[in-house]
């Protein structure tokens, strides 16, 4: 007893001697602890993000000597057609790398779920598989199949189409999600509290209402993480379209990604792709700020 | 190249091609490709930067046993005996000209047509980027009509625009397509494949054109011995150095360096080579008229085939690129 009623007093006492050094301390540990982490992070992508918008600024071939350029690389972006078209392109990938995964990931989870078969370590390795290949081995086997001598039997290949090209390379980044989603979303319905589903039955809700109210609701933050994650991956997409098409027919499947490589590699416009690359990173950095908002906990 | 020069990356080569008369030893259309204005954009004219260690040349294989078959004994010596030949292909049932346009090889195409009618040295005026040239000349023109009057009345693959350059060499290694426009580049895979049925010729016309370019070693600014390179350059036209880029797959500047094998594809190739020399018929890519061009005329040719654009849409495209640069 008499230790609990002094211990307080010393420890009052302390504080008002030295109040400030420990304070500080006690505020710069944690930031020690992820000191590292923040290191490295600093190094590898915010001086480089940094960098990369000093660039943006100007007219550089990447080796001679640069010219002020102000904004004139961003006012290319929104004005030249072909690099405005490339970002909804981009952007037009969020339905194959997350809606179309995220949508097939629940139904195919909630059945799942429903149902135990023996067979789920077979099928959820089969899965996932698109998940751990290399996504430039997955352009070429793709490419393949949708050739003239792929195992589809296409009349001509796909990839050569103005019109089938675009969903065709989507459709790929959809293969290649719907294992993650589907991983994601089943781990989250073993989380949903049963009894949740009992109420629902008892007060006589089928199987599709079961879904819409009490399982997509449940897997609130999954689908969060699912979206972002993918979301990122469809704005940031490059090896599958450059593996594939290379942009092409045309312009059809051009997305940002490839037309920064382009820009830097063959043109020698360094500043107009570091524009291009600061528009994509902002924009998606928006797109996150607003999915975030939206799955918040209310 | 320009780039290079214009940021002062590479060193002059005037002096070392006075003492050694590379201007004398080389045909001017091989040299013409590395000299550089003092603008560092216009290419043809000006100091020399680069010395050539082998070419590559651009014309059209053909399946000789399928062209027997179609009764075509002789390569064609017209543009109008090319179509006519192409049209029998088509009658009897064969593809008549292979191509993979995935990365933009038909631009292959309508620059040998533009260049048979236009002339080599004409054509050769835009590639360098001289002032005042345009893309809309008469040949331009008939070339870009002739490309997509042949994938109309299919005489291309459907799929062209979906296939790329290798997969279009191994179908007519394959026996689809009497006709192919590719670069010496690809003659090792054609001849292993078709054997002695693999030919070759110049692009059909007045006088032999091609297209192509050489591998060429410049000698840095930074240089300590520049002496020593440049006599490593001027090593690189000698027998020696010739037989080697031969071996390798490239053609020699003096055609009578390279020795292929009889009756061999490389045989062929080495007669047009010598043809196109003799014409002074060589003529740079087109695709690196500007460094963004190759990226251009892939899209512009793929719209082109693919029913996107026209013909006249097609020039405006392809010489507003060009403006960027050079206008």
């Amino acid at each position: 007893m008499a230790d609990t009623a002094v211990l307080p007093a010393r420890r009052a006492g302390r504080e008002t001697a030295a109040p400030a050094p420990r304070r500080r301390r006690g505020r710069l540990t944690p930031l020690l602890y992820v000191l590292p982490a923040l290191l490295f992070y600093a190094a590898f992508v915010i001086v480089p993000w940094l960098h990369s918008l000093w660039i943006s600024l100007w007219e550089w071939n990447g080796i001679g000597v640069a010219t002020w350029a102000g904004l004139a690389n961003y006012i290319e972006v929104f004005t030249d057609a072909a690099l405005r078209s490339s970002l909804l392109h981009a952007f037009g990938f969020i339905v194959f790398y997350s809606v179309l995964p995220i949508g097939i990931g629940l139904v195919l989870a909630a059945l799942v779920a429903a149902t135990p078969w023996k067979a789920m370590p077979f099928i959820r390795t089969i899965l996932f598989l698109p998940q751990i290949l290399p996504l430039v081995a997955v352009g070429v086997i793709w490419k393949w199949i949708y050739s003239a001598d792929g195992p589809l039997g296409l009349d001509s290949s796909w990839l050569g189409d103005f019109t089938l090209a675009y969903p065709a390379v989507g459709l790929v980044g959809t293969w290649v999600s719907t294992g993650l989603c589907f991983l994601l979303l089943l781990s989250g319905i073993g989380k949903i509290e049963p009894s949740l589903y009992e109420a629902a039955r008892v007060e006589g809700c089928g199987p599709v209402r079961e879904f819409w109210h009490v399982t997509v609701p449940g897997l609130r933050k999954e689908i969060a993480v699912a979206a972002t994650v993918t979301i990122i991956a469809a704005l940031a997409s490059f090896d599958v379209v450059y593996v594939m098409t290379g942009g092409g027919p045309g312009y059809a499947t051009m997305v940002p990604g490839v037309q920064i490589y382009q820009l830097v590699f063959t043109a020698g416009r360094v500043g107009t792709a570091c524009a291009l690359a600061t528009v994509l990173s902002l924009l998606t950095c928006a797109v996150m700020y607003g999915l975030n908002r939206l799955t918040r906990e209310r | 190249m320009g780039t290079t020069v214009k940021d002062g990356l590479v060193r002059s080569l005037a002096a070392y091609e006075k003492a050694y008369g590379w201007d004398k030893t080389y045909p001017s259309t091989q040299l013409a490709q590395w000299r550089v204005a003092a603008d560092g954009s216009t290419l043809g004219s000006g100091d020399l930067y680069a010395a050539p260690a082998g070419f590559s040349l651009v014309g059209v294989y053909y399946n000789k046993a399928k062209a027997a078959k179609l009764g075509i004994t002789a390569p064609p010596a017209t543009l109008a005996d090319f179509e006519t030949a192409l049209a029998k292909a088509k009658a009897a049932g064969e593809l008549p000209l292979q191509l993979g346009n995935a990365q933009g090889h038909a631009a292959f195409t309508v620059q040998l047509i533009g260049q048979s009618q236009d002339g080599a040295a004409n054509a050769a005026k835009w590639t360098f980027g001289q002032k005042g040239v345009s893309f809309d000349t008469a040949g331009n023109r008939a070339g870009a009509q002739k490309l997509l009057d042949w994938a109309q009345k299919g005489y291309l693959p459907k799929d062209a625009n979906g296939v790329d350059l290798q997969g279009a060499v191994t179908k007519f290694t394959q026996g689809e397509g009497v006709f192919f426009i590719d670069g010496n580049w690809d003659a090792a895979k054609i001849g292993d494949g078709l054997k002695a049925e693999a030919g070759f010729f110049a692009f059909p016309g007045a006088k032999a054109t091609a297209i192509g370019t050489s591998v060429a070693y410049a000698i840095s600014a930074k240089s300590k011995n520049p002496d020593a390179a440049a006599a490593f350059l001027d090593f690189l036209h000698s027998p020696e150095a010739s037989a080697e880029e031969f071996k390798a797959g490239f053609l020699p500047a003096d055609p009578a360096a390279a020795k292929p094998g009889t009756g061999t594809v490389m045989a062929d190739i080495v007669a047009a080579w010598t043809k196109v020399n003799t014409d002074d018929g060589l003529v740079g890519f087109n695709n690196n008229a500007t460094a963004t061009m190759n990226d251009k005329l892939t899209a512009a040719t793929q719209e082109l085939i693919g029913g996107k654009s026209d013909p006249a849409g097609f020039i405006t495209a392809v010489q507003d690129e060009w403006a960027k640069t050079h206008g």
